[in-house]
C-alpha cells in the first residue's frame, strides 16, 4: 500500500502544531491530505480512523483543535511507527581494519583524555602528558588513536607537536589512520603527518611518498621531498625535483640529497656548491663520506685563498668572506673523511699565520680559534673515532702547546678510562705556579681549566673524581674574562669559572669529595661575606654552616626576603639533625639578614618552627610561615 | 583484598578526585605508612595544605568497599587523600607492620556497633498520611488541568511563537506545575522551551527541534490523559500507594526501594554484565545522567542504569563509571515500565568475568534482527514511552552501503546503522566500526538503540558496543 497521503497528512499536522491551532480550519493543504487519505481508509480500519479524527479536527471549535490534533498525531507516528522500513539494498563493502588496539578504558579516564584532544582551551598538554606517563597503552587504544592523530592539527602547537612524538612512540599502529583521509594540499597538520610516517616507515614510506607527490601542494609538498631522503632508492628522484623544484621545495630537495649517497649525488653537489657557495649549509647534518670530502674540499679552498692573500700583505678578511668562511666550517664540523683529516693536519702548520688576519673593521679575526671550536665540538658532539685519533695525534705533535690540549683531554675522555685520562692530564692542572716556562704552562693550566668547565656536565663521558681535588688546589684559579654562571637555587649569587666547575664536578655521594669541599666552601662564606649562596652549597656537601655562618652574618650587609631563609632553612632541615637546623633558625633570629618588611613575620617564625623541630615535627611548609605575617 | 585501579576510580567521587589522590600518591606526599598485621588496615600521614599532616586510613574490616576515614576538612567522600592512600597500597609501597592505633580501633569499634544495630532493628514501617495524600493528589489534579491549558495554549498560538521573552514567561509558568507535585510534566514544558529556544540559535535544526517539541507535547497530553483517570481513581478509591505504574514517573514522582519492593518489582541474585556507559547533562532538569546499559545473565534481559547528579550538588553526589567485572547484587530492583527497563540496587559485589560468561554473552542476543524490530516498534509507538529501544542483535556481518554502515544479522536481514542525531555528537559511534583493530569474531552480536528516522522514515540502530565471544568492545565508555 502506497503510504504517501498517510506522510503527507504527518506533515501537514506538524505544521499545523508550529504555525498554530487557529489556523487549522483555513488550511486547505490539509484538507487536500484528507482528502488523499480517504480513498485508503476503506483498505484499512487504522487508517480510516486518523481519516475520521482529521475530519473531527477540521469540524472542531478552536479551543478542542490542540487537543485533537495531539492526540491524531500521537495514532499517525504510532502508525508511522509501526510501518517504519529496516535494511538496505546493494552489495556490502566490508568495513576496513583500524591499527589500534581494543582496551577497557573507563570513562573517567578517557573522556578527559579525549576531551583534551579534542577540544580548546588550558591545561590539556598537562593532562595528555599525565596520561602518556602513567598509560601510555592508552593512545593506542582504537578510539583515542584518531583523536590523536586528528590532534596533529591542534590550534596548540605544543599539543600538535606532542601528539606527534606519541604517534612516533607508538609505532607503527597509528599507520593506516595517519594515511586515511589525507589531505596532499592540507596545512601544518598534514606536514606533521608526512612527518611522522616518514619516521616510522623510514624507506618503506616511499610507494606512498611518491604516491602523494603528485598532488602534494605548499608546506605538504615541501614535506614530502625532504621525507624522501630517507629512502637511498630515491636519489634520481630528488635529482630531478632539485633541478624542477623552485623555492622551499628546492630547499627541501637538496636537504633530502644531502643525505643520498653515490657518485651522481657527488658530483650534483659538486656542481651546486660550486655554483651556490650558501647551500654549502644542507651539509652540515649530512653523515656522508662525499659531505665530508666536499665540506673538506670548500674549507681547503678558502683558507688556502686567505694564505694567498696573507703572502700577498691582505690581512683584510671581507665581511663576506668571513660569513662564507663561518658557513664551512659549520659544513666541516664533525666530519672525519681522510680528506678532512688532512684537512686539519694542513691547518695546524698555519695556525700561526692566520692569527694575522683582520676583519673587515680592521680588528683581530680569530680565525684560529674558530677552526679549534669547530674540531673541539665536531669531537664532543660526535665522538668520531677518527676525530679523537687526530686530536691526539695534533697534541702528540707537540705536547706542551696549549692549542690541541682541550681536543686531546676530550678525545681520551671518550674513549679511555676516566683514571687513565687523569693520570696523563692532571699535570697540565698546575697545584704550584712554576719557576720555568711560566708562560706557556699557564696557557696549558687555563686550557684545561676551560675544558673542564665545558665538560663538568659530562659532555664526554665521566671524568675522575680527583678532578675536583686537584682543582682545589689549583696554582691559578679563574679563567681570564668576566664570564659568571647562576647556581642552582633561587637568589644566589652568581659563580666565577673556577667555583662554576667545581661545583659542577662536586659529587655529593662521594665523602672526601663533600669534606673538601665543604671547607671551601665554608671559607669562600667568610671571605665573601656571603652566607646565602655558600652556605647553600655547604649544604649541598651535607654539611652545617654553622660556625662560619655566625660570622658571615656579621660581615654581610644584605638582607634577604623571608622567603629565602625559610628556602635556606629547608633545604639544612632535610640534610641536617632537627636540632642543628633549629640553632641555624635562632641565628637567623639574631641577626639582622632580613629585609625590614618581613622582620615582625620572622620574629614570629623562627622561634615558632625552632620549637616544632625540637619537638620532632617535620619542617613547615613556606605557606604556615606566610600565614604569620 | 585484591585491589586494582578501576576499584579505586570506582570509589571516587569524582575523576578528579582520583587524579588529585594519584598525583599525592605520585609526588611522595605520604608518610609514616603502617598496616595491621592482617592487612585490613592501612593508614598513613599524607602532607596537605595544613599545619600539620592529615592523618587517612583505609580500613577493610567490613565486606565490599574500604572505610576510607581522614582528618581532612573535605566534604568529598572519599577525600583525595584516601584516595591516594589507596594508590600508595596499588604501587606497592612499603607499609610498616604495626598495632591498630587506639582512635582507629575505637571508630572501627563504633561502626560495627552501628551496622549491628542497623541488622538489629525491624524495618520502620511507613503509614501514608490519608490526608496529605488527599490533598497532594487533588493538588495534583490542579496541576494537571494546568499543564493541559498551557500545552493547548502553546499549540492554539503555535510552537513557532515561542521564543524569547515568551519562552521564558512560559519557563515560569511551567515552574508552578514543581508546586502541583507534578515536576515531571515541569520538566516536559521546560524541555520544550528549551528545544524551541534552539532554533533562534541554529536555524538550520528548526525542523528537528519543532519535531522534538512535538513528540515531548503528544507525551505530554498522553500523560496528562492517562494520569487523570488515574488520580481520580485513586481519590475516589483512597488507594494512596505508588501501584505498578510508568505514570509514578512520568509525573516527577521518584522511587523508593522500599516501595519497588512492596509491589514486588525487584529479582533476588542477579548477574550483570555493563554493556555501555555514558554520561549527558539533561539541561531541562540541571542535572548529568550517568547511564549504564547492563545484560542481565541469567534472563538475557537489557536494563539501564541512571545515576541523577544535580548540577547544584555534583560535588557531593558520587560519580558512576564504566564497569567491566561483573555485577552480582542480591536485590536487583526493577522500576515499573516496558523496554529498558531502570534498575537499582542497594549493594553488590564485583568480580572479573569468566571466559565462559563472556562466550556465553552473545548468545544471549535477538534470535534475529526481526523479532528485534518487531519489540522496537512496538515500544516507541507507545506515547509515554521513550522512542528509542536497547537490542542485542546477532552479527552476520557488518560493512557500508554507499556511505552507509549496515549491520546483516545471519539470516540475512539488514539494518542501516546511524547515529542518533538527539544522543549529540559526544556519543557518534558509526565511525568508530570502520576503525576496529580487527574483524569482528564469528558468533558476535551488536549492542544498540533501535530508533525511527523520520528523514527517511526508516528503522536504524545507533551502535554502542561489540559483543564478541571474548569481550565487549564499547565503541563510547
Amino acid at each position: 500500500m502506497n503510504l504517501q497521503p498517510l506522510y503527507d497528512v504527518k506533515e501537514r499536522l506538524e505544521y499545523a502544531a508550529v504555525a498554530g491551532t487557529g489556523l487549522v480550519g483555513e488550511d486547505f493543504r490539509l484538507r487536500r491530505a484528507l482528502e488523499a487519505l480517504t480513498p485508503l481508509a476503506g483498505a484499512s480500519p487504522v487508517l480510516a480512523k486518523i481519516a475520521a479524527g482529521l475530519e473531527k479536527l477540521l469540524a472542531a471549535p478552536a479551543e478542542g483543535r490542540s487537543s485533537a490534533l495531539l492526540d491524531l498525531l500521537a495514532l499517525v507516528d504510532a502508525v508511522a511507527y509501526t510501518q517504519a522500513k529496516t535494511g538496505a539494498e546493494g552489495e556490502l563493502e566490508p568495513l576496513p581494519q583500524g591499527g589500534g588496539t581494543c582496551r577497557q578504558i573507563p570513562w573517567s579516564q578517557l573522556q578527559p583524555l579525549l576531551n583534551a584532544l579534542t577540544t580548546t582551551g588550558g591545561g590539556r598538554l598537562e593532562l595528555i602528558e599525565s596520561v602518556w606517563e602513567s598509560h601510555p597503552e592508552f593512545f593506542s587504544d582504537f578510539r583515542v588513536l584518531p583523536a590523536v592523530v586528528s590532534g596533529l592539527g591542534d590550534s596548540y602547537g605544543e599539543i600538535a607537536e606532542r601528539n606527534a612524538k606519541i604517534l612516533r612512540s607508538l609505532g607503527p599502529a597509528a599507520l593506516p589512520l595517519l594515511k586515511r583521509d589525507f589531505d596532499p594540499a592540507g596545512k601544518r597538520d598534514m606536514v606533521r603527518r608526512v612527518e611522522v610516517i616518514a619516521a616510522l616507515e623510514g624507506a618503506g614510506a616511499t610507494p606512498w611518498l611518491r604516491e602523494v607527490l603528485s598532488q602534494a601542494k605548499k608546506d605538504v609538498r615541501a614535506a614530502v621531498i625532504s621525507a624522501l631522503g630517507g629512502d637511498g632508492a630515491n636519489t634520481a628522484l630528488l635529482l630531478e625535483l632539485a633541478g624542477s623544484e623552485r623555492g622551499k621545495n628546492r630547499e627541501a630537495a637538496l636537504g633530502a640529497l644531502a643525505r643520498q649517497e653515490g657518485e651522481s649525488v657527488r658530483a650534483f653537489w659538486t656542481g651546486e656548491l660550486a655554483k651556490n657557495s650558501t647551500s654549502a649549509d644542507f651539509l652540515e647534518s649530512s653523515e656522508t663520506l662525499w659531505a665530508s670530502d666536499l665540506a673538506a674540499a670548500g674549507l681547503g679552498q678558502r683558507l688556502a685563498k686567505l694564505e694567498e692573500a696573507l703572502d700577498a700583505g691582505q690581512e683584510k678578511v671581507s665581511r663576506e668572506d668571513q660569513e662564507d668562511l663561518e658557513r664551512w666550517l659549520r659544513a666541516a664540523r664533525g666530519k672525519s673523511s681522510p680528506a678532512m683529516l688532512e684537512l686539519w693536519r694542513w691547518a695546524d702548520g698555519r695556525l700561526e699565520r692566520f692569527g694575522r688576519l683582520k676583519n673587515h673593521i680592521s680588528q683581530p679575526y680569530p680565525l684560529a680559534g674558530q677552526l679549534s671550536e669547530c674540531l673541539l665540538r665536531g669531537i664532543c658532539e660526535t665522538g668520531a673515532a677518527p676525530l679523537a685519533a687526530l686530536a691526539e695525534e695534533l697534541h702528540g705533535r707537540d705536547p706542551k702547546r696549549a692549542v690541541y690540549l682541550p681536543h686531546a683531554f676530550a678525545a681520551a675522555s671518550l674513549t679511555r678510562p676516566a683514571s687513565e685520562v687523569y693520570g696523563q692530564f692532571s699535570p697540565y692542572l698546575l697545584t704550584k705556579k712554576p719557576l720555568l716556562d711560566s708562560g706557556a704552562k699557564r696557557s696549558c693550566h687555563e686550557a684545561m681549566l676551560a675544558i673542564l668547565l665545558r665538560l663538568r656536565q659530562g659532555l664526554a663521558g665521566p671524568l675522575d673524581r680527583r678532578w675536583a681535588l686537584r682543582l682545589l688546589e689549583a696554582a691559578w684559579r679563574d679563567l681570564p674574562g668576566k664570564q659568571t654562571w647562576y647556581p642552582s637555587f633561587p637568589g644566589g649569587a652568581p659563580l666565577g669559572s673556577f667555583e662554576a666547575t667545581l661545583t659542577g664536578l662536586m659529587d655529593p655521594a662521594d665523602p672526601e669529595h663533600c669534606r673538601a669541599l665543604s671547607a671551601y666552601f665554608r671559607r669562600r662564606m667568610v671571605e665573601a661575606a656571603d652566607w646565602y649562596t655558600y652556605g647553600r652549597l655547604v649544604l649541598r656537601c651535607g654539611g652545617s654552616p654553622r660556625g662560619a655562618l655566625e660570622e658571615a652574618l656579621g660581615r654581610s650587609v644584605k638582607t634577604y626576603y623571608l622567603y629565602h631563609i625559610w628556602d635556606f632553612c629547608a633545604e639544612a632541615a632535610r640534610t641536617l639533625p632537627p636540632e642543628e637546623t633549629a640553632a641555624i633558625l635562632g641565628l637567623f633570629a639574631r641577626s639582622k639578614c632580613v629585609r625590614r618588611e618581613d622582620v615582625p613575620q620572622a620574629q614570629r617564625a623562627l622561634p615558632w618552627t625552632a620549637e616544632r623541630l625540637r619537638a620532632g615535627e617535620p619542617f613547615p611548609e613556606w605557606n604556615d610561615w606566610w600565614k604569620m605575617r | 583484598m585484591e585491589l586494582t585501579e578501576q576499584f579505586i576510580l570506582l570509589q571516587a567521587p569524582n575523576p578528579a578526585a582520583a587524579e588529585n589522590g594519584r598525583k599525592l600518591s605520585k609526588k611522595g606526599a605520604f608518610s609514616g605508612r603502617c598496616r595491621t598485621e592482617d592487612g585490613t588496615l592501612y593508614w598513613a600521614d599524607c602532607a596537605g595544605s595544613g599545619k600539620t599532616p592529615y592523618r587517612v586510613s583505609a580500613d577493610w574490616s567490613g565486606d565490599g568497599a574500604p572505610v576510607c576515614r581522614c582528618s581532612c576538612p573535605s566534604r568529598q567522600f572519599p577525600c583525595k587523600h584516601a584516595l591516594g592512600l589507596l594508590f600508595e597500597i596499588l604501587a606497592g609501597r612499603p607499609f610498616q607492620t604495626a598495632d591498630m592505633p587506639q582512635d582507629l580501633a575505637e571508630k572501627r569499634a563504633r561502626q560495627a556497633a552501628r551496622a549491628a544495630k542497623r541488622e538489629a532493628a525491624p524495618p520502620k514501617e511507613r503509614k501514608p498520611n490519608a490526608a496529605a495524600q488527599r490533598k497532594k493528589l487533588t493538588k495534583q489534579l490542579e496541576g494537571l488541568d494546568l499543564a493541559e491549558k498551557l500545552a493547548e495554549d502553546l499549540l492554539s498560538s503555535g510552537l513557532g511563537t515561542l521564543a524569547g521573552s515568551s519562552a521564558q514567561t512560559y519557563e515560569k509558568l511551567a515552574k508552578d506545575l514543581g508546586s502541583c507535585y507534578l515536576t515531571g510534566p515541569q520538566t516536559a514544558l521546560t524541555r520544550i522551551a528549551l528545544t524551541v529556544r534552539t532554533v533562534q540559535s541554529a536555524p538550520d535544526q528548526a525542523e528537528a527541534a519543532y519535531e522534538e517539541a512535538l513528540r515531548i507535547l503528544i507525551a505530554l497530553r498522553a500523560t496528562i490523559k492517562k494520569s487523570r483517570v488515574l488520580l481520580t481513581e485513586k481519590l475516589e478509591s483512597g488507594n494512596f500507594s505508588a501501584g505498578d505504574s510508568a505514570l509514578y514517573e512520568a509525573l516527577g514522582g521518584v522511587w523508593r526501594l522500599e516501595e519497588l519492593k512492596a509491589i514486588g518489582s525487584y529479582r533476588e541474585n542477579a548477574r550483570l554484565v555493563q554493556l555501555s556507559f555514558d554520561v549527558a547533562v539533561d539541561q531541562a532538569k540541571r542535572e548529568y545522567v550517568e547511564r549504564g546499559w547492563w545484560l542481565d545473565l541469567d534472563g538475557g534481559e537489557i536494563f539501564q542504569t541512571r545515576n541523577l547528579r544535580p548540577l547544584k550538588a555534583l560535588k557531593y553526589v558520587r560519580g558512576e563509571d564504566s564497569r567491566f567485572d561483573l555485577v552480582e547484587t542480591p536485590t536487583l530492583y526493577l522500576y515499573p515500565g516496558e523496554g529498558d527497563r531502570r534498575v537499582r540496587w542497594e549493594t553488590c559485589s564485583s568480580r572479573p568475568v569468566t571466559p565462559e560468561e563472556h562466550s556465553a554473552l552473545p548468545r544471549l542476543a535477538q534470535p534475529g534482527l526481526a523479532p528485534a524490530v518487531k519489540r522496537a516498534k512496538g515500544q516507541i509507538k507507545n506515547t509515554l514511552a521513550d522512542k528509542f529501544l536497547s537490542a542485542l542483535v546477532p552479527i552476520g556481518r557488518v560493512g557500508r552501503i554507499g556511505g552507509e554502515f549496515v549491520l546483516e544479522d545471519p539470516a540475512g536481514d539488514r539494518i542501516v546503522l546511524r547515529d542518533r542525531a538527539e544522543e549529540g555528537a559526544n556519543r557518534a559511534a558509526c565511525s568508530r566500526l570502520a576503525l576496529l583493530p580487527g574483524e569482528i569474531p564469528l558468533g558476535s552480536a551488536l549492542f544498540g538503540l533501535m530508533f525511527y528516522d523520520g528523514r527517511d522514515r526508516s528503522l536504524c540502530l545507533h551502535p554502542y558496543s561489540v559483543v564478541t565471544p571474548a569481550e565487549i568492545i564499547r565503541l563510547h565508555y
